[in-house]
């Protein structure tokens, strides 16, 4: 029994300060906990002295982090609380008779939960596209798979990414999303205004899949899934053939643009990127 | 004694300036103030009225007709009269500056196509070379064939 809890206590996941004891008593750092605990909750609030009169944070750098100063612009009023109101209360001690009185909040009074939950709502501003990417742009990947193929930017996604396509037909890479820090925008430009890209072709499109619940010890034994290539979607295979049908026309009216996006790009000897024009 | 040189730093010689600022652009010379320097000016492109160091210029061909010390006016309207502007851009050494600054300025496709261009030359040049040779070599065989017949025997060590 004994060493049964000793082992249930181990397993917990315990700070350092905590202890176990031999006997299974669990010592608890009481301090650490409620630091941790209201860290959590109330952290952008915490603003602790490192000296006497000195906090850790001034105060334009707490303004800035709980971000109040929105909700005063925007006066955002949080409900009064009905405060019951307190009377001393008279209790017996033994003989005598003597009037508590009431204790005042130890803790300065704290901003609002409803003021700070408004103040703290940021609006995920849009992210600005370098201005030689446009829709057309012939990109040329610069990291992962895909590193040194030219392919077609289609247009900016809600999350900042670019949608790209290879075409898929011409070099392989299929509809897809690249933030623009991984590529260099050529001054090359492919006439994409005949292109539709559905509406559905958004950043919820690309999402990975859920995986599934976790094999049985059979099926991790077995050698099944090595012979299993993922299939891609139907749905998936239509969408970039509606895109890249459109785009191939295009590409067929300018000699070597086809040819162009088929090749990788790569240096030779005595270019550097830095002083190329692309 | 003959000289062997035919370009002269003198009044009027049209100059290609090799360095500093105005790299790239051609000039004339004014003036010859020592073994090492000369006052030019390139009214035609920009280039100030300025002493430049003879290490910092290559001379050309060209020449315009001016007196030493020519005013800036002066000069523009020799340039004029000589037609100079179409001659300069005929000058080889020009032409290689504006070649070179053509190609730095390529884009990333034109490039790519440049590129096609050339190995598509290459591969038709390096196929006629091929077979220019291989007429000479069977020629070469047919003649040593005829020889050997002929009784000639090669002289071996």
């Amino acid at each position: 029994m004994c060493d049964n809890k000793i082992l249930s206590i181990h397993s917990l996941k315990l700070k350092n300060d905590d202890d176990a004891m031999d006997d299974g008593r669990l010592v608890i750092n009481r301090r650490f906990w409620i630091d941790k605990i209201f860290s959590q909750t109330d952290r952008a609030l915490d603003n602790k002295f490192v000296a006497k009169g000195l906090r850790l944070y001034s105060a334009r750098s707490v303004a800035n982090r709980t971000r109040t100063f929105v909700a005063k612009k925007n006066k955002v009023v949080a409900p009064k609380k009905v405060v019951a109101p307190v009377t001393p209360v008279e209790k017996t001690f033994g003989k005598g008779k003597r009037v508590i009185a009431v204790k005042a909040s130890k803790f300065a009074p704290s901003i609002p939960a409803e003021i700070r939950s408004t103040a703290a709502k940021k609006v995920q501003q849009k992210v600005a596209l370098r201005k030689t990417i446009t829709p057309g742009t012939v990109l040329i990947i610069l990291a992962g798979r895909f590193a040194g193929k030219r392919v077609v930017a289609l247009k900016q996604l809600d999350s900042g990414l670019i949608l790209i396509t290879g075409p898929f037909k011409v070099n392989g890479v299929p509809l897809r999303r690249i933030d623009q820090r991984y590529v260099i925008a050529t001054s090359t430009k492919i006439d994409v205004s005949s292109v539709k890209v559905a509406a559905t072709i958004n950043d919820a499109y690309f999402a990975a899949e859920k995986k599934t619940t976790k094999k049985s010890e059979g099926a991790f034994f077995s050698d099944e899934k090595k012979t299993e290539k993922k299939k891609i979607a139907d749905s998936r295979v239509a969408d970039q053939k509606s895109v890249d049908s459109a785009i191939l026309a295009v590409l067929k009216k300018e000699k070597f643009l086809t040819i162009y996006l088929k090749t990788k790009f790569y240096l030779k000897k005595g270019e550097f990127p830095h002083q190329l024009k692309f | 004694m003959i000289s062997k040189f035919s370009l002269f730093v003198e009044i009027g010689r049209v100059v290609v300036i090799n360095y500093g600022e105005y790299i790239n652009k051609t000039a004339v010379i004014i003036d010859v103030l020592d073994q090492n320097r000369a006052l030019v000016a390139g009214p035609h492109n920009g280039v100030e009225r300025h002493i430049i160091n003879l290490k910092w210029i290559n001379l050309t061909p060209l020449k315009v007709n001016i007196q030493r010390g020519a005013r800036i006016n002066t000069l523009l309207a020799a340039i004029k009269a000589g037609d100079l502007e179409n001659k300069i851009v005929a000058l080889t050494a020009v032409k290689k500056i504006n070649a070179r600054a053509a190609k730095s300025n390529q884009t990333d496709f034109e490039r790519f196509k440049a590129n096609l261009i050339r190995r598509k030359l290459n591969k038709k040049v390096s196929g006629e070379v091929k077979k220019l040779v291989n007429i000479a070599n069977r020629a070469a065989h047919k003649k040593a064939v005829a020889q050997k017949a002929a009784g000639h025997v090669k002289k071996t060590l």
